[in-house]
């Protein structure tokens, strides 16, 4: 019996585990029950990763439509991202115990369980559906705020990642075409991927992945629908889409060149509007684009201490971010907002939220002791070896700017700074508790003598290298009075602004970003066309009907079931999966309501 | 669907709070310059060590005296004076994109 459990745990994708969770979360309609299998779930899934049988090859797999899909492959990589989702899941799970809502505790832990089934994927076409999972369940944390304009950002959410999974899928075909299967041993070797200039189809699983991760110019659904979800949905939404992107892009891109650039601009940018934004969430969904920068321009970097970089960077940053998330939530449940304007002096009725969202700030600034330093070290010194003086100058820029808006601007207009005479109390028990768990985590993995920073870097994919790197670099003096060095003049230069009232105040406003262009302009545009179209339509009836047929034609040419686009068994897979999620599209837009 | 707590829990009443004892002290009045001293007092002292740590560089121009101490000084004080022109740039009233809404986000 005990064997037999034991051979189900050691072949079962944990995602799996967490998403069975979450379906049976939806009809434990006992607030007990259903605590038990939300935080139940995603420990069940960490205990069949611990007792997986073999890394590097398929552990389970199925034939459908002449695909193999390899349901569940470990490799070191996915061990390291699995396990801080899985920790995510759980953390979050406890920090949402006081919701009375099904669907909520659902959708959380079904979106995070379709990240993690994800991660541990060995073919494409697995990953694009546990990808295109993502978006629809995670469009509920969104959609649950019950405000017009969540439910607006929530659609536009909607569309841009349904977008993203179809891209991916586009460039599954070509990779199809090219290596006559899916499976990621057929086209990844350790430590070589993809190369943009050789197939296509590595151009559209880039964009896919681009758009995931919030690359520069496609970045702003994040700041956008973030901001507007749950209390609850905010923390859960912080922990997967992005890093899952940047899990995707370990695999498939490590050592694109590329990478260097745009996660170097990644890391740059959201520092500047992060300063100017007042509601505190959204400079924290800025900071969560200046984080996966860092990652991204390791895995461009594509050196062993990078990618190892990359890898830890991910594993502490969901845990901090999920922090300073879960202490943003915190205040906006007991205060109704996390606009700065509106904020002040909360410390003295919730000082527990204080210390945690401090722990938090000073784990993502990357003091010493915290996780940050250990995570982000690598990928630091990676660019360093590798001389790439600009480069580092941005990633060293970048982490100053981190320190100005997650670091202090979070906690200081929140808990401290003017007083806003709002006196709400404490967080309730269980978010307390996640924060605290949280809050361990980023000292643990920090602290030396602790022994969580051991256990980082012997999970990170290059071991040897990661080990070596922490005897002999990470605790030098000079590295650590360097970090000092830069953090705390960066913190004299807050108070001279401060005190001189050179330091811009709060104001309540609309920052524009690149959504302006597709909210405004284009908008605008299609409104102009169609006003314009209902005067000059009927009179152009008779060319506009003999244009269509000829279009009309074409496509059928390509797409009919003769056409030259239904050949071959992905196109099944294609139409069948563009029908279940049009009709997944439909069922929320009905659910949703107007 | 109010997803907030504000009506049943907001407290307004005035004290002793739990908070004042680990963070009381920020709100006495010199509490700004008290932090400002310390700072200025270990910064000093990072400015000191660095002219006895013997710094391993990979870039060259880190290996100039004080240049972490500079560049973070200057970095956070341009992002943050920046900070000025790109509000006048990009900042637009609340309900710029919603005019009919009456608030945006949860509040």
């Amino acid at each position: 019996m005990i064997d037999g459990l034991q051979s189900l745990f050691a072949h079962t994708n944990p995602g799996f585990i967490v998403i069975l969770a979450g379906v049976i979360a939806y009809f434990a309609r006992q607030d007990i029950a259903r605590g038990i299998v939300t935080i139940g779930g995603p420990l069940l899934g960490m205990l069949a990763l611990l007792l997986h049988s073999a890394q590097g090859e398929p552990l389970a797999t199925i034939r459908m439509l002449d695909l193999t899909l390899v349901l569940y492959q470990v490799e070191r990589v996915s061990v390291v991202f699995g396990f801080a989702f899985l920790i995510a899941a759980a953390v979050n799970s406890i920090y949402a115990l006081h919701n009375k809502d099904p669907l909520q505790d659902s959708m959380a832990l079904i979106y995070a369980g379709a990240a993690i089934a994800a991660t541990f994927a060995g073919d494409l076409m697995t990953v694009f559906v546990f990808w295109e999972l993502t978006a629809v369940s995670s469009v509920f944390l969104i959609l649950k705020s019950g405000t017009p304009e969540a439910y607006k950002a929530s659609m536009r959410y909607l569309g841009i990642q349904i977008f993203s999974g179809v891209l991916l899928l586009m460039g599954s075909a070509f990779i199809m075409g090219e290596f006559g299967t899916l499976e990621f041993d057929a086209f990844l070797s350790e430590g070589q991927g993809l190369k943009l200039g050789e197939t296509p189809g590595a151009m559209f699983l880039f964009i896919a992945l681009g758009i995931k991760a919030a690359f520069p110019l496609m970045h702003n659904w994040l700041q956008d629908s973030y901001p507007k979800a749950t209390h609850t949905g905010a923390v859960v939404l912080s922990a997967f889409t992005t890093k899952l992107a940047v899990y995707a892009l370990w695999r498939f891109f490590p050592g694109e060149e590329s990478l260097i650039w745009i996660g170097a601009i990644m890391t740059v940018f959201p520092v500047f509007f992060a300063v100017i934004e007042n509601d505190l969430r959204k400079v924290l969904a800025y900071s969560l684009n200046n984080q996966v920068g860092f990652m991204v321009c390791a895995i461009g970097i594509g050196t062993p201490l990078a990618l190892n970089g990359a890898a830890a960077h991910a594993f502490c940053h969901i845990i901090y971010k999920g922090l300073l998330f879960m202490s943003m939530g915190a205040v906006m449940y007991r205060t109704g907002t996390t606009k700065a304007t509106e904020l002040g002096g909360l410390y003295r009725t919730m000082p527990i939220t204080a210390i945690c969202c401090l722990i938090g700030a000073a784990s993502i600034s990357a003091f010493p002791l915290f996780s940050g330093f250990a995570a982000k070290s690598l990928t630091m010194s990676a660019v360093g070896y590798e001389n790439m003086a600009i480069i580092w100058m941005m990633l060293l820029f970048a982490s100053a700017g981190v320190l100005e808006h997650s670091g202090i601007k979070i906690p200081y207009f929140a808990f401290f700074g003017h007083d806003s005479g709002k006196r709400p109390k404490e967080a309730p028990f269980n978010m307390i508790l996640a924060m605290v768990i949280a809050a361990v985590f980023c000292v643990w993995l920090g602290f030396p003598w602790l022994g969580g920073i051991d256990f980082l870097y012997g999970l990170l994919p290059y071991q040897e290298k990661a080990l070596v790197y922490l005897e002999q670099d990470l605790w030098t003096t000079d590295h650590v009075l360097t970090q000092m060095q830069l953090l705390v003049f960066a913190a004299l230069a807050f108070i001279v602004l401060n005190r001189v009232k050179l330091y811009p105040p709060e104001k309540r406003a609309t920052v524009l970003d690149t959504d302006w262009i597709y909210r405004r302009p284009m908008f605008q545009s299609v409104t102009w066309f169609g006003a314009v179209w209902e005067k000059v339509g009927p009179a152009m009836t008779g060319s506009i009907q003999k244009l269509s047929r000829r279009i009309y034609d074409q496509i059928e040419a390509a797409f009919s079931p003769q056409g030259e686009l239904s050949r071959g068994p992905l196109s099944a897979g294609m139409a069948i999966w563009t029908s279940i999620v049009l009709a997944f599209v439909m069922v929320l837009a009905l659910f949703a309501g107007p | 669907m109010s997803e907030t707590s504000q009506s049943e829990h907001e407290h307004t009443h005035n004290g002793p709070f739990p908070g004042e004892k680990i963070f009381g002290w920020t709100s006495h009045p010199k509490a700004g310059l008290y932090v400002f001293i310390f700072i200025l007092v270990l910064a000093a002292g990072l400015i000191a060590a660095d002219f006895v740590v013997h710094r391993h560089e990979y870039i060259h121009l880190a290996e100039l005296p004080i240049f972490y101490a500079v560049f973070g000084f200057v970095a956070f004080g341009g992002v943050v004076l920046s900070g000025w022109p790109l509000r006048k740039l990009l900042g637009r009233p609340e309900n710029y994109y919603e005019p009919e809404a009456e608030e945006t986000s949860n509040d």
